[in-house]
């Protein structure tokens, strides 16, 4: 292919030289027809001709040769040139290649590092599992990790990581050393480099997260090739990594610390709770028991007699009220298991309200008839019963009307459970007292102006034992009118028609279903 | 109540003052009353002689009542009423089930202990504390409050032990619905028989494999209700 060009240009020559002589042969005997006979015979016209076109020949031959020549030359040239671009293309591409693929595998290699760091674990594990990986995806056995500074936690320490914890050099605190002064010259953070130590060549890897934390990546060079400027950019790759997947470790373990701090201090305050209802408990118990004796003794005046029922009286209220702070540090932990009896509402709540003895309010029981039995503990209930009608009678007027009802509702599951409204003319709620209302410890405006010495603990512990019975409970209020609590538990029907399977049955029908059965 | 049959009592607690309220207590309700400070040494009095029940208290110093309770157990089967206090979590209270006939919450009103003492008493006198029923398809275990069949293990009511107690007391027997309610919810007003029936229904969810038809505890129509203590025995006679 390289000839064709030369050979046509060789061509063109000669045409060219041979076309002028023939023009003007043409152009002679097309002007002047007698030429011919004033010149000579045709003939020698001729031999005259054919020797001029053989001498232009002949030039252009002599012309051409080394035009011939250079052409085969630049045609050679120009496919020996082309076969060695060839030869040095495809090695080039094969290097970039095998780079590119090593380069892949590392990057995947340091990929399934940075997933596999153990983030949810302490930070000390963490910077071992670094090592081993960078270890893993630079081949090199020998990197260790050297942390400089940390922050304030209590699970890395500045030191020398290897793979694993037993792995560690001997010369800790050499490396330590060389380290931190290696630090004192480091400008770049996350920079690869070359650094010289006292025993010769590492390469330091810088890791620096946040402002806290410092630490270099660094292994021995000694005696091998000088990492190529890939390698270095790849160790830097490792180092922010590293520095990435510590930092969280230190965010994660720094949340847990404090995950932790708030639990211990919910569990003192639940302690410091318990403790103090325990110190209350067993005195009070000796109080009651001795007020009940000398209410049972003889030979007592009317003034000692009103005197002990104060005492039993005011006993008994301590005896609520620690048995709501012993609920509320129940429901804490958790460990309140309420037993499931069966029994009716009403008689619990009429005897809830003699022993609130509130003489200046009236209770009204509008009872919807006995077609039921609530399904609840009824020492669980009656706290709760004494503490919501205790709430009805602070804040409502002398004079006012308590109002419970209690009824069948339908459920959430479309079964019908049993509901307890209790409903006072009271100061009522405004909306944002009525969405704190069962929080522990709240206590409103209003509360603490007319009842200064609550505790903020009845409501909050009515829902937790309510809850815990498997039932809800729910407030409406309308400031200056009143306010209903509504109380839901699970309830067992009296007329269901396959409640007492049995009572249908004839004497004996066991035995009969049992032998048509089987 | 005749004083040579008058049980004896062993009451410990480290409260000197709520010890000698109780005992004095204790003692006008008609029981020899006998009283320890600490476990070590109740355990020295149960060396002399064995009362008929053991109240204590479960947060006592150096011995608790959880390790008084266990010591007790190895030395004699006494029925024992534990008086527990806050620190006695529910889970750490049904423990104490396997040895305790039962416990009770500080502060109580004397009368519901006195009330506890002689339900325990009658308990023990009768004898029952773990009853199996035809060949272990039921088991009931009275003083744990649980029974044990076929397809699982359910906790008891202290309502449903009781009236588990009348049944057992009367085995095979029928039991008339207002003896039950009489002997169960004597401490309730306003029972009525309902309370009966439903309770019975519940109870049938966990002692029956199918309390549509009962096995066990059986309905005598417009009488009352009977526990069937070998339902094979039954099924033969009705055959």
């Amino acid at each position: 292919m390289g000839i064709g060009r030369p050979s046509l240009r060789l061509l063109a020559v000669l045409l060219a030289a041979s076309l002028p002589p023939l023009i003007a042969f043409g152009l002679l005997t097309i002007a002047e027809p007698t030429w011919l006979e004033r010149v000579g015979s045709p003939l020698s016209l001729l031999v005259l001709g054919a020797s001029g076109l053989l001498w232009v020949a002949l030039i252009a031959v002599a012309a051409a040769r080394p035009m011939a020549n250079d052409a085969r030359s630049l045609a050679a040239l120009a496919e020996r040139g082309m076969a060695s671009t060839d030869d040095g293309l495809s090695a080039a591409q094969r290097r970039l290649a095998t780079t590119l693929e090593d380069r892949n595998r590392q990057i995947s290699d340091l990929a399934d590092l940075i997933r596999a760091a153990p983030i949810s674990k302490d930070a000390m594990a963490v910077a071992h599992a670094m090592v081993s990986g960078v270890r893993q995806v630079t081949g090199d056995p020998t990197w260790l990790l050297a942390v400089l500074r940390v922050p304030e936690t209590r699970d890395l320490e500045a030191g020398v990581y290897g793979p694993n914890p037993e792995s560690l050099p001997g010369t800790l605190d050499e490396v330590h050393r060389w380290a931190a002064t290696a630090e004192s010259r480091g400008p770049s953070p996350r920079d690869a480099r070359l650094v010289g130590g006292p025993w010769g060549a590492f390469t330091v890897v810088d890791v620096a997260a946040g402002e806290e934390l410092r630490a270099i990546l660094l292994a021995p060079w000694e005696g091998r090739a000088d990492p190529s400027p890939a390698e270095l950019n790849l160790f830097g790759l490792i180092g922010q990594h590293a520095a990435t997947a510590l930092d969280h470790a230190l965010l994660y373990n720094r949340l847990r610390v404090q995950t932790e701090e708030l639990n211990r201090m919910a569990a003192v305050q639940t302690d410091f709770l318990r403790g103090i209802t325990h110190d209350l408990q067993t005195p009070l118990t000796s109080i009651r028991a001795v007020a009940s004796e000398l209410q049972q003794s003889k030979g007592l005046d009317e003034t000692a007699r009103a005197d002990l029922e104060t005492i039993a009286q005011q006993a008994d209220r301590l005896r609520r009220m620690v048995g709501q702070l012993l609920a509320v540090s129940r429901l804490e932990v958790g460990a309140l298991t309420p037993v499931q009896e069966v029994f009716r509402v009403g008689p619990l709540v009429r005897r809830t309200w003699d022993a609130l003895r509130a003489t200046e309010h009236r209770l009204v029981v509008e009872d919807e008839g006995p077609q039921h039995l609530v399904v609840a503990d009824p020492d669980r209930l009656e706290q709760v019963l004494w503490a919501l009608m205790d709430n009805a009678v602070k804040y409502s007027p002398a004079g006012s009307t308590i109002r419970i009802h209690l009824g069948l509702v339908p459920g959430p599951a479309g079964d019908r459970v049993s509901e307890i409204a209790i409903t006072d003319q009271g100061v009522g709620m405004d909306s944002t007292t009525r969405a704190s209302a069962f929080e522990q410890f709240f206590r409103s405006d209003d509360a603490r102006r007319l009842v200064p010495d609550g505790s903020g603990i009845g409501l909050y512990a009515a829902r937790g034992l309510v809850e815990a019975m498997g039932g809800g409970i729910s407030i409406e209020s309308e400031p200056r009118v009143g306010t209903t609590v509504r109380l839901t538990l699970p309830a067992e029907m009296t007329d269901d028609p396959g409640d007492d399977v049995a009572s249908q049955e004839p004497i004996g029908s066991w035995a009969d279903t049992s032998a048509s059965t089987t | 109540m005749q004083p040579a049959l008058r049980p004896a009592l062993l009451l410990v607690d480290d409260d000197p003052t709520l010890l000698a309220v109780l005992a004095r207590r204790m003692a006008r309700e008609g029981y020899e009353v006998l009283t320890a400070s600490s476990g070590a040494q109740a355990l020295q009095q149960l060396e002399q002689r064995w009362p008929s029940l053991l109240i204590f208290d479960l947060m006592m110093p150096v011995m608790d009542g959880f390790e008084l309770c266990a010591r007790v157990k190895r030395i004699a089967d006494l029925p024992i009423i534990v008086l527990s206090a806050v620190d006695a979590s529910e889970a750490k209270v049904r423990a104490l089930e396997d040895y305790a006939e039962d416990y009770i919450t500080k502060p109580f009103e004397p009368d519901e202990l006195v009330a506890r003492v002689q339900r325990v008493l009658r308990r023990s006198a009768g004898g029952h504390s773990q009853v199996v029923l035809d060949g272990g398809d039921l088991q009931i275990d009275l003083t744990g409050r649980r029974v044990t069949r076929p397809g699982g293990s359910f906790p008891l009511t202290p309502t449903e032990v009781r009236l588990l107690h009348v049944m057992i007391a009367q085995m095979d027997r029928t039991v008339a619905t207002d003896t039950i309610l009489n002997r169960v919810w004597s401490e309730s007003d306003g029972a009525d028989p309902s309370y009966v029936w439903v309770t019975i229904r519940r109870l049938r969810r966990k002692v029956e494999v199918d309390p549509d038809r009962p096995r066990f505890l059986l309905t005598e129509r417009g009488v009352g209700y009977r526990l069937v203590s070998s339902t094979g025995s039954e099924r033969a006679a009705a055959e």
